[in-house]
């Protein structure tokens, strides 16, 4: 069944290339945007949910997302993985919680959504039943959700910057930068999403436009997040050699190697093509430096 | 007494297994040095009475038992089928099985005439490759040294700055080996020394060089959940795709065709906290012993 509704599928989306193409780069995609890191509780398995993540508000349980036509997301067409990527919404226009990142995801351009969800749809189905999330009140009210996406993903952004950050819609290009740059503004907010732990969020679980990726008091796993701006005490003094060594093997100049949950996104970096590490650490370096000493 | 009898069953039961089917060996193999005048006085008490005789070696010299390691005839018959000493015989009855064990060890070792202490102390150190190749014979010939049950990793053709480093590491203590050995030897070293052996081991293709392993495991299991496993947790950083297989960077230790017993060894060490890199602890903690071993053979047996 799952073949049929792929081939067909395939037949509309690969009117250039090749299935099998758009299938290699939609797992290329789906890597580098990190699905597996939370939707999996090992590394055996398919993308069958059920990982935990503890935030203040509560534990969250990720979901199956294995094209298990019962327990996973085999029933979903290409609109409704648009839909919840781009807008948060469930194909039954729930709202999803934002610790399922569609802030970022949301930037992913159409084309390549569809690759992610060739790609996805590809994969053995696993059978295996969602967790509900264990939240305290009043964060247990999906309603109130409306006013998160409100505040904090927005559908009229205050310009371009505001747009890149934390707009609703497809990733685009800003004329006045290179297109190194852009690729790797693209590759950075809609896919990497570093700015989910690298950002400071505010009381509601919102990010902090002004101090992007400037680093968070709020440890994860008792592990502080570092700034990663060009800032002082952020990596001003990284060199292109220096961020591509990071990229690739985990060491930072002084050799100390990453810890923590940043060891399962160095699947991801590692994952990139040179021309598009290349990007990365393009817009990463000029990044504007923030300081948070001042806090 | 009682006490004596217990730690000798317990040290009976951390030995490698010698049964004929080898079963999921994970545990460590903490040796000291080990060279040929270890295990001569066990050649000499059980072995000298009969050998030499026509068909078989002179045990006591190292030239002329060399060949029966290489082949595998020493390991099949002492170790394996247990067929020598013959089944019977005074000597088959008193040799105990430490005893077997320490021929199995020197067997893994590589054979090794000398300790590679003593091998690096009688190099010249004004010479690169002399010093250099004190390490080849545990490093990498052909041979015994191609066993996968070997927990001395190969190092020919592997990364530069990745060798650099685990040496540097060795020097100061950032890793420790079990039997303390290689962090003697790095402590010898100078920074110098440390490159210039490195480059000789990253630049030597024609020997030591990483190689297919296992033989008969390619596309059964546990090969197939290993590279299932591989794909997901290993292979962006140790066999990158776009770059044809080679790691993602110099820093990363290429893995295709290195000795099984050593990637499970360094995996084990990594989940128990015993080898030191945050990454490489976070992700072998989430791999079971079943994995690990998955892992291991999907490496040793994938070739260059």
């Amino acid at each position: 069944m799952t073949n049929i509704v792929l081939l067909i599928f395939l037949s509309a989306v690969g009117q250039t290339q090749s299935g099998m193409e758009a299938l290699r780069q939609g797992e290329y995609l789906t890597r580098i945007a990190g699905c597996r890191d939370c939707h999996s509780t090992n590394f055996t398995e398919g993308m069958a949910g059920g990982s935990q993540l503890i935030s203040p508000f509560g534990t969250f349980f990720t979901p199956n997302i294995t094209p298990d036509i019962k327990t996973g997301i085999g029933s979903w067409r290409l609109t409704n993985f648009i839909q919840a990527l781009r807008f948060g919404l469930s194909p039954d226009n729930v709202i999803y919680y934002p610790t399922f990142p569609y802030r970022s995801f949301s930037k992913i351009a159409n084309s390549d959504m569809a690759k992610m969800y060739a790609y996805i749809m590809s994969q053995p189905p696993v059978e295996r039943k969602n967790k509900p999330h264990q939240l305290a009140s009043p964060f247990n009210q999906r309603w109130l959700l409306n006013f998160w996406q409100f505040l904090f993903f927005k559908t009229k952004p205050d310009g371009p910057e505001e747009s890149i950050k934390i707009g609703v819609g497809p990733y685009k290009s800003s004329p006045q930068r290179s297109n190194l740059w852009n690729r790797g503004a693209y590759l950075v907010e809609a896919f990497l999403h570093c700015a989910e732990c690298h950002t400071p969020r505010n009381s509601m679980g919102g990010l902090k436009v002004n101090q992007w990726m400037a680093g968070s008091s709020e440890p994860i796993d008792g592990l502080m997040v570092p700034n990663i701006t060009p800032a002082k005490e952020g990596l001003a003094d990284w060199t292109k050699e220096n961020w591509n060594q990071f990229l690739t093997s985990g060491y930072t100049p002084e050799f100390k190697s990453v810890r923590g949950e940043m060891s399962l996104v160095l699947h991801n970096t590692a994952s990139l093509t040179a021309g598009d590490r290349a990007a990365v650490i393009e817009y990463l370096m000029q990044l504007k430096p923030v300081s948070r000493s001042g806090e | 007494m009682k006490r004596e009898f217990l730690l000798f069953s317990v040290l009976i039961s951390c030995g490698p297994n010698t049964g004929e089917h080898k079963p999921l060996n994970l545990e460590f193999r903490v040796t000291g040095a080990i060279d040929f005048s270890t295990v001569k006085p066990v050649f000499a008490k059980y072995c000298a009475s009969c050998h030499p005789s026509r068909s078989a070696p002179n045990w006591l010299e190292y030239s002329l038992a060399l060949p029966y390691v290489s082949n595998g005839l020493l390991r099949q018959r002492v170790v394996i089928e247990r067929s020598m000493p013959p089944p019977g015989s005074p000597q088959a009855e008193s040799l105990t099985d430490r005893e077997r064990n320490l021929i199995a060890q020197w067997i893994n070792a590589g054979a090794p005439l000398t300790s590679p202490r003593q091998r690096l102390e009688s190099a010249d150190r004004s010479d690169s490759d002399m010093v250099a190749e004190s390490c080849v014979s545990c490093h990498g010939t052909a041979g015994p040294q191609t066993s996968s049950n070997n927990y001395i990793p190969k190092l020919g053709g592997q990364n530069l700055k990745y060798l650099e480093r685990q040496l540097h590491d060795y020097k100061w203590f950032e890793r420790i080996d079990p039997s303390n050995e290689m962090n003697q030897i790095a402590a010898s070293l100078d920074e110098k020394m440390i490159s210039k052996v490195s480059e000789y081991f990253a630049n030597s293709n024609s020997m030591a060089k990483l190689g297919r392993d296992g033989t008969d495991t390619y596309l059964q299991e546990p090969y197939q959940t290993g590279s299932r496993i591989a794909d997901n947790a290993c292979n962006s950083c140790h066999m990158n795709r776009q770059l044809n297989g080679r790691p993602s960077s110099e820093f990363v230790p290429a893995l295709r065709g290195q000795s099984e017993q050593y990637l499970i060894n360094q995996l084990l060490y990594f989940k128990r906290g015993l080898r030191k890199n945050p990454l490489m602890e976070t992700i072998a903690k989430r791999l079971t012993r079943e994995e690990i071993k998955a892992i291991s053979v999907y490496y040793a047996s994938e070739s260059q």
